[in-house]
């Protein structure tokens, strides 16, 4: 099935942006592999450079059938076999997303405890998200625009206020403890990145200079993270590190006169990234569903994928057992990694020998 | 009776059938002539013609030249009345009956002569037009005074008047199939895209409606979905329809409705006015902001206020936190309640005061505004601020006047939204009003271009400012050439 350009590039990346900048809110010692968070930023450099090697074989593919997905080349490649290629991206999706939700609704109970049900949240933003999909990547990558530039200034209000907390003396040396520490956040930082199975999706939708833009979303995220952890290390300083959420500590120092504590609306402002990416997710299921199916992108699709990311979600939150297997970061290192360069890898092997013994079959 | 499809070459029959159709209308109107031994008819219908233009232009010379018509035959004597007795600019052959009904009931006056098989028809026009008045819902400081009027032949004069250029079109359609509403496509050839003109051709002759008594009615046929936002305009202003066919809009004209059509028509334009562009550059580009403002203050205000005096006092500072805190404890009513009420309130109160008979409307004013508020505050039912929040909220929608209905429904979602799920909330609900705009696309134009797709050049030229004429009047800006265009499909 020929998947019909229509977003651009600019379009793409920048959705993914804020997709992966909104997974920040959850940043913590835990999740950054260890205290020292300058030593997290060499590690986001480092991840970022490794994401390039892990995107290779979505590149080639996408150079080969720049119409297709991982997932329709695999069941070219591998008939009925291949089916199972939108399956495993359709659990991957729901897996990241379901945690992503179920961080968010642990950050509600843990660290602001509103006086409204947080399930209630968690229902309007699948609700909001699932309406995205529906309208389909154009819709979504346009939100996406703007929420980009509300993101935009809602944290260089919050970044700019915060600088002048900002002390120098705050920081630890750069690998002070070793190398470890480096190597755990490189893998945490990738395990956070579902931009490839994305681009293993919905790259045949966009148009234009993809290369350029995955380059710049690299830089662009970096420099985003960078400056975040930089904060952190630098306003709040050790303390940071005996916190759940310290990116929202930090929004919660912001003594303003007039609006004495912006963290409800930086919180409200990540919010809007959590639905983009969401949406993003949920469309991107739509899309292997139609992979299974043959079928232009039903919207039921979208429908059962938010049902499901909810349910993870929900017992994640509630469940031990769940909260092992659906927050716990090996997991979503070897997910990531197999779903964003492993499977692609295989279709990759696979169609190279099918198109082999073809040409043989012909020269026969 | 018969039947007749086309115009019969008997006179009898002929004026049975018109008899027939128009029984008990007391407004038809037959007159027999006879015309050197042929007998002739002249049909109209009162107080759509003017009987003055009727006798002077074409009973008199009628009448007066009857004697050198030549010969019995019919067609030849009918020739000889259109080219050396009458010389009515608009007068045509016609065969068709359904066409003579039609245009009879348009202010036409029929002329049938024994053993012709057409019809000469006249326009004749006398019914009462309103004189071009100031817009009311569309005022300018500095724009031209006059506003469309009923009459759709009126208001494309006053195009014409603006647009002095051939490239200017009108064309012809209707729109129901009982009123059969005459409207025209008004549009700068060249200029308009052919895709959004066929699209627009296509959507009118598809439109199954009975009656069409304003331009309203036509909207849901031009619109695909129906999202938060119209991607349809609305204008009461000849000069605005100019500037937009220039940008390649096409404009529909309905008889009967002072309103004119604007498609497709962008989220921006609705906070743009001609006035902004008569002022200068800077003024222009403050007051645009101002209206950004006001839409921003018009749909989230309230919800906002309500969820943060409910969820999130902690972002109010602390001396407006104890006032607020001081007058909420003093009215019986939760906050949401309260703005629900002071919304529904003020809501009754502008549907009466527009509906109300002229005279009552500022009795109705003052004694909602002043007299219900006032004692609802002093009475202790509502506190000050909720007030206060309500009518500064309603005053901004006027800012943009063209969005106040989907404001209307926004601010009281907003309400419960920021209720129950606070200044969140209020944000999911931002994304999803962001979504539903961003998601429209009539005619292959998205609604929320140029900001998304996002396209600088246009934003900065006409959206958060206001560039000079010198500067915008290098470059095109074609509706069909914004970011995320398509060409639209058959």
């Amino acid at each position: 099935m020929e998947r019909k350009t229509n977003i651009s590039s600019a379009q793409f990346f920048l959705m993914m942006f804020v997709s992966r900048v909104v997974v920040t809110i959850a940043l913590n010692a835990q999740y950054l592999g260890g205290e020292n968070m300058v030593d997290s930023i060499a590690a986001y450099l480092l991840s970022m450079v490794l994401g390039f090697f892990i995107a290779l074989p979505i590149w080639i593919l996408n150079r080969k059938y720049p119409y297709l997905n991982v997932g329709d080349v695999a069941k070219l490649a591998l008939g009925k076999a291949g089916k199972l290629v939108p399956v495993c991206y359709i659990l991957y999706f729901v897996l990241t997303n379901g945690a992503s939700l179920a961080l968010f609704e642990i950050f509600l109970l843990d660290t602001v405890n509103p006086d409204f049900s947080s399930i209630l949240v968690l229902l309007a933003i699948v609700g909001v998200a699932l309406y995205g999909a529906f309208r389909g990547i154009e819709t979504i990558s346009r939100c996406a625009t703007c929420v980009f530039a509300v993101l935009l200034l809602g944290v260089a209000l919050v970044f700019g206020i915060v600088l002048f907390r900002f002390r120098t003396e705050n920081l630890e040396p750069l690998f002070a403890g070793g190398l470890e520490q480096t190597a755990r956040s490189v893998m945490l930082f990738v395990a956070r990145t579902s931009i490839f199975a994305d681009m293993a999706v919905l790259l045949p939708m966009v148009r234009g200079k993809k290369a350029l833009g995955f380059s710049l979303w690299s830089v662009g995220t970096a420099a985003f993270v960078s400056a975040l952890l930089l904060l952190l290390a630098g306003c709040l300083g050790r303390y940071a590190a005996t916190q759940n959420f310290p990116v929202y500590v930090l929004a919660s120092i912001t003594e303003v006169r007039s609006l004495q504590r912006l963290d409800a609306v930086f919180i409200g402002v990540w919010m809007m990234g959590v639905v983009t990416k969401l949406a993003c997710d949920v469309y991107a299921c739509r899309v292997c569903f139609s992979s299974l199916t043959r079928k232009k992108e039903p919207r039921w699709a979208s429908f059962g994928a938010a049902l499901l990311m909810l349910g993870t979600a929900f017992f994640a939150v509630r469940s031990f057992s769940m909260q092992k297997v659906a927050l716990n970061t090996s997991i979503l290192f070897l997910t990531t990694l197999f779903t964003g360069f492993l499977l692609p890898a295989l279709v990759l092997l696979a169609d190279w020998l099918k198109n082999r013994r073809k040409e043989g079959k012909d020269s026969e | 009776m018969q039947e007749l499809e086309q115009v019969s070459s008997s006179l009898e029959e002929n004026k049975a059938f018109f008899q027939e159709k128009f029984k008990n209308a007391m407004d038809f109107m037959l007159r027999e002539l006879e015309l050197s031994g042929t007998k002739a008819a002249l049909i109209a219908l009162d107080g759509l013609v003017s009987k003055q233009v009727i006798t002077l232009s074409i009973l008199n010379p009628l009448l007066s030249h009857a004697a050198e018509m030549p010969g019995n035959d019919g067609p030849e004597k009918m020739k000889f009345i259109e080219e050396h007795v009458l010389g009515s600019m608009e007068q045509k052959h016609e065969a068709d009956i359904d066409n003579l009904l039609v245009a009879l009931m348009s202010g036409f006056a029929l002329l049938f002569l024994d053993g012709c098989p057409d019809a000469l028809i006249f326009g004749v026009q006398g019914f009462a037009t309103r004189g071009p008045e100031e817009p009311q819902n569309e005022v300018m400081q500095r724009g031209a005074k006059d506003g469309f009027t009923e009459s759709y032949q009126n208001n494309m004069a006053m195009i014409r008047r603006r647009m002095k250029s051939t490239s200017l079109k009108f064309e012809k359609a209707e729109a129901g199939s009982q009123s059969r509403t005459p409207l025209a496509l008004c549009y700068l050839e060249g200029v308009a895209s052919e895709a959004i003109l066929r699209r627009v051709r296509k959507a009118i002759q598809n439109c199954d409606l009975k009656t069409t008594l304003g331009a309203g009615y036509l909207s849901a046929y031009l619109e695909k979905k129906t999202g938060i936002f119209s991607s349809v305009g609305l204008t009461e202003r000849p000069d605005v329809v100019c500037g937009k066919i220039e940008e390649g809009r096409i404009a529909i004209l309905v008889e009967g409705t002072p309103s004119v059509l604007l498609v497709p028509f962008l989220f921006v334009e609705n906070f743009q006015t001609l006035d902004d562009y008569l002022t200068r550059p800077f003024y222009g580009t403050f007051i645009r902001w101002l209206k950004y403002l006001a839409f921003f203050l018009s749909a989230f205000l309230p919800g906002l206020y309500v969820a943060i005096t409910t969820h999130h006092p902690e972002l109010l500072p602390e001396t407006l936190l104890l006032k607020i805190a001081e007058t909420q404890a003093q009215t019986p009513f939760p906050v949401m309640l309260e703005s629900l009420l002071l919304y529904f309130m003020y809501e009754v109160m502008r549907e009466a005061g527009l509906r109300a008979p002229r005279g009552l409307s500022t009795t109705v004013s003052i004694v909602g505004g002043l007299v219900i508020g006032d004692t609802a505050v002093s009475a202790g039912l509502v506190s000050a601020p909720s007030l206060l929040v309500i009518a500064l909220t309603a005053i901004a929608g006027y800012a943009i006047p063209r969005l106040y209905e989907p404001l209307a429904l926004l601010r009281l979602a907003f309400i419960v939204v920021g209720n129950f799920l606070g200044v969140w909330g209020v944000m999911i609900g931002l994304v999803f009003v962001v979504m539903n705009l961003c998601g429209e696309s009539e005619f292959g134009v998205p609604l929320l271009s140029p900001i998304a797709p996002f396209r600088g050049g246009l934003v900065l030229r006409d959206v958060l400012a206001r560039e000079n004429w010198k500067k915008l009047s290098r470059k095109d800006a074609k509706v069909q050439d914004m970011p995320g265009s398509r060409e639209i499909g058959e």
